[in-house]
């Protein structure tokens, strides 16, 4: 598990404050999405749970154990900031179990696949050279052409190709679907749905884009402003919360209808009424069919409408965070 | 798990930059081995046809191993200096891109690893092939000429020492500049600047005294007090330091290693605190931008100040150094900064950077201190010397008066010592070392009670000097040196003169005493002033005549460690010259080759030697 302590962090001598007071959980093997919009704060936080970015204050624990080791009693949960540039000790075992995947192309683009991995493979001593090639064979990449050759799309699939490969138990990519054609976006899923069956493995994704994570993520976090708004279980969030569609006889049974379900959205395309509520489905189909409806079907709720709803309950308007 | 992710990370690193070796192994080969068997061929030939003796060829040998591989092996000092800056770019390059951090630092290294990894990748890299063609010229070349000495062997093993801590100290400051700098741009330039900050202070203060204090005698060779590895780098390849008193040669390896380590050490500091999120940054640690903003534009004020200020006023001054300060602080701003958003919450920085600008500079022009105008009290004074020297077209003439008997007449002829210098010094133009014609400089040597020698000088021109000059100027020796010839005069006091014309291998030596030397140069000195250069149309036969001073017979021998060529061309309208020569048995052969261009000056080229102490 790893879990964000009160982690805070400014740029440029406290003028932008990046993360602010923040704390999250992230459990171990499952997939963690993280949601927010350009400035949230995202990479930032990705950056501190790496290890490459020291916060001012608080602290990164990885199933317990401190990741900077210079931020005293952090275990007791007493965090005390520190000056910005104080010497940085951290924990290098807890270092080898990660992997970060910045948004964009990391090493020297004269480098090919297979010096990549070369490199790669001096830092996380699990990397599975033939992991590494397998799945960039499979996905048609000459390992020896130099990457500044590749797309953008190439590039980054090379990234997750290298990152999947150290087998580290947590592996963070920032923005993971980005530059990826929709065919590639599906395999990769596929790609890391095996790679969580087959070993302990918790990778964390980051995206402004709530339909890419949708039927990807278990877990999501929403961040605005350096903040976590929220962070659900998508399942859980999902439970209780479900979207009729329906068509009614007249206007005021919709009326009543609104007064007797907790209703959280109601959108009116022509005739057919779609409506958001909380409770169980049986509770809401059975309210609807009272209303004697000529026709009434549950579909899916997406994760922005799930998201709409806890936002609102908390007091954000929505609309406004995206 | 450091030590092996050190050596994993060592073995990759070298892979990956392994082009740097062989860049340099071909380089160093070129510059090395190969124009050493070139040149060491040309004096074996001229070993072989007896031109060259033995002797000669074997100091030959010797002079062309220290140009080519050894101690003034300049080009092999200018490629440490480019292999250190290389290593140190492709080393550390990537802390300008934020991308290349997150990989670097998320990795499970620790940051004194990486640096040392990086230094020690950059060692065999760079150490190795340089090393390799070391040996190739100290161990091959020479064998195969059968020039190898342990005289070789002894400059080799110095220069390799020498070569290696200059490499490390150019890596280690201009990684400094990287980390010191988000931008690889700006890093270099900062790496520069440190490793150009003796030098540019000197210069600075040089170009303070000389405009404000210019009767104050700067210490001979002020510039090799300019400590920095460029300067280090450059007097060991010229000898500058040898025969300066700021850094004797010896201690130039003493130097060196302490920059590298200093380097080192700052560098790794300097790295290890250095926060990620800098990439991109203009300079990363904030402290050090307000210590660098105030250093340039001070720095600005004053240079604009001393190259503009001039005549101008104090007022004057005070707007060509807040002008300095402005277009400084601009500057930096947008060569760090790449714009000038931050300027306006800098303007403190800049008033106080101003302020202290203007501030110096009112202080040297009022000179509170009286440091321009000071002059020891009578009665602290044991002796006195004056050098009255004159710099006009033929160079620098002098003459001086260290009888003291004479110096007081000199001084005497006004009721009060310090009357001379008084007058002296309102006429004189202090800010100018270098006065025009009919100018001459006045220098004034006290030896005071308590062991200390004061100098002064002072710029005066002759009208103002009047009676007082003609003293000094009817010395005949002063007047003798008019004409470059007189050089001859250097030759005094030495046991021969040695002649040699040398021009198209045709060498003859005799040798003259001091009697010939002078008779020989008052000849030529008649046929000089008879005759100009320019209208010399008679070409049937022109030749050199080289003269040196050796204590040997021999005048390719260097056994004294003191020498002097002078080259005099002599054309065929110097009648007297070559009626002299004639007589004395030198009857020179008319050769072709000079023309009128080659010929369109008389020139004297000094050649100047060691002076026997290094």
């Amino acid at each position: 598990m790893i879990e964000i302590r009160e982690v805070s962090k400014s740029f440029d001598g406290g003028r932008t404050q990046a993360l602010k007071n923040l704390s999250m959980k992230i459990d171990s093997g499952r997939v963690f999405g993280l949601i927010g919009t350009n400035g949230a704060g995202k990479s930032t936080l990705f950056r501190v749970m790496a290890g490459v970015i020291r916060p001012d204050a608080g602290n990164v624990l990885y199933n317990g154990k401190a990741l900077y080791e210079d931020v005293p009693s952090a275990e007791q949960g007493q965090i005390r900031p520190r000056p910005v540039g104080y010497g940085i000790r951290q924990n290098l075992g807890i270092r080898q179990q990660i992997c970060f995947l910045p948004d964009a192309w990391n090493m020297p683009l004269s480098m090919t696949p297979d010096d990549c991995a070369a490199q790669y493979a001096v830092f996380y001593p699990d990397f599975r050279r033939s992991r590494f090639e397998k799945l960039a064979d499979t996905f048609g990449f000459d390992r020896k052409k130099p990457v500044r050759t590749f797309s953008k799309g190439m590039r980054k699939a090379v990234m997750i190709f290298l990152g999947l490969s150290t087998r580290t138990k947590f592996l963070f990519c920032d923005e993971l679907f980005d530059g990826l054609d929709a065919v590639v976006r599906q395999t990769m899923k596929s790609v890391f749905a095996e790679e969580m069956i087959d070993r302990d493995f918790t990778p964390v994704i980051s995206s402004h884009n709530m339909r890419e994570l949708e039927d990807f993520c278990d877990h999501v976090g929403l961040m605005h402003k350096g903040k976590v708004l929220l962070s659900e279980d998508l399942e859980q969030m999902k439970l209780n919360m479900h979207k009729v569609q329906f068509v009614l006889r007249d206007a005021g049974r919709l009326q009543r209808l609104q007064e007797e379900l907790d209703v959280i959205s109601v959108k009116k395309r022509g005739s057919v009424t779609e409506m958001i509520a909380r409770g169980s489905a049986e509770e809401i189909m059975a309210k609807i069919r009272q209303e004697d409806p000529v026709f009434a079907e549950t579909v899916p709720v997406t994760l922005e409408e799930a998201f709409i709803g806890e936002t609102e309950e908390k007091g954000y308007d929505f609309s406004s965070l995206f | 798990m450091t030590s092996a992710v050190f050596f994993k990370e060592l073995k990759e690193d070298i892979r990956q930059r392994f082009w740097i070796s062989v860049l340099i192994l071909a380089v160093g080969f070129l510059i090395m081995p190969l124009t050493m068997y070139y040149s060491m061929n040309s004096t074996a030939e001229l070993v072989r046809e007896g031109i060259y003796s033995a002797k000669s060829g074997a100091a030959d040998f010797l002079r062309i191993y220290r140009e080519m591989a050894g101690t003034k092996a300049a080009l092999v000092a200018a490629a440490s200096a480019v292999a250190g800056i290389l290593a140190a770019v492709t080393g550390f390059s990537w802390l300008g891109r934020q991308e290349a951090v997150d990989f670097w630092h998320s990795v499970a290294i620790d940051r004194k690893t990486l640096f040392l990894e990086r230094a020690a990748a950059g060692f065999f890299l760079c150490v190795i092939p340089y090393l390799i063609d070391w040996a190739a010229a100290t161990f091959l070349v020479p064998v195969g000429f059968g020039a190898f000495t342990s005289e070789i062997l002894r400059d080799g093993l110095k220069a390799v020492l020498f070569f290696i801590l200059s490499w490390m100290a150019f890596y280690f400051f201009i990684t400094l500049g990287l980390v010191m700098s988000g931008k690889t741009g700006t890093g270099l330039l900062l790496g520069a600047l440190l490793l150009l900050e003796g030098p540019a202070m000197v210069v600075i203060f040089s170009m303070i005294m000389s405009t404000f204090f210019g009767s104050i005698v700067m210490p001979e060779g002020i510039l090799s007090y300019c400590f920095s590895p460029v300067t280090i780098l450059f007097g060991e390849m010229t000898g500058y330091f040898g025969e300066m008193p700021g850094v004797p040669a010896s201690q130039a390896f003493l130097l060196m290693a302490g920059y590298a380590a200093a380097g080192l050490i700052l560098g790794l500091m300097a790295y290890r605190f250095r926060p990620s999120e800098s990439a991109g940054c203009g300079i990363v640690f904030s402290w050090t931008s307000h210590v660098i903003r105030v250093a340039v534009v001070i720095t600005g004020a004053l240079v604009l100040d001393l190259v503009m200020g001039g005549d101008a006023g104090a007022a004057g001054q005070v707007i060509i150094i807040a002008a300095g300060a402005f277009l400084a602080s601009l500057l930096y701003e947008l060569i760090f900064y790449s714009g000038l958003r931050h300027y306006r919450s800098v303007w403190k920085e800049v008033t106080v950077s101003f302020a202290a600008a203007a501030a110096l500079v009112l202080l040297c022009v009022y000179d509170p201190a009286g440091l321009n105008s000071w002059l020891p009290a009578e009665s602290e004074v044991r002796e006195a010397a004056v050098k009255i020297g004159v710099l006009d077209n033929y160079g620098y003439r002098s003459d001086s008066i260290q009888d003291q008997e004479e110096v007081q007449a000199l001084e005497g002829r006004f009721t009060d010592r310090t009357d001379v210098i008084a007058e002296l010094s309102d006429k004189a133009d202090t800010g100018n070392r270098y006065p025009d014609d009919d100018d001459y400089s006045v220098l004034f040597g006290w030896k005071l009670l308590n062991g200390r020698t004061v100098y002064r000088r002072y710029a005066v021109p002759v009208s103002a000097l009047d009676e007082f000059w003609q003293t000094c100027a009817g010395d005949e020796k002063l007047e003798n040196q008019y004409n470059p010839v007189a050089q001859f005069d250097q030759q005094e006091g030495k046991e021969s003169c040695v002649i040699s014309s040398a021009y198209s291998g045709d060498e003859k030596t005799m040798h003259l005493t001091d009697e010939d030397c002078a008779e020989l140069r008052q000849a030529m000195i008649r046929d000089s002033e008879k005759t100009l250069p320019s209208e010399v149309t008679d070409l049937e036969a022109s030749f050199v005549i080289m003269v040196g001073n050796r204590y040997t017979d021999d005048i390719d021998q260097d056994t004294s460690g003191a020498y002097y060529y002078i080259y005099y061309y002599i054309y065929p309208a110097y009648e007297e010259t070559l009626t002299w020569l004639a007589d004395h048995g030198y009857t020179l052969a008319a050769e072709e080759g000079m023309n009128g261009e080659d010929t369109g000056a008389e020139s004297a080229d000094v050649e100047g030697g060691s002076n026997g102490d290094e």
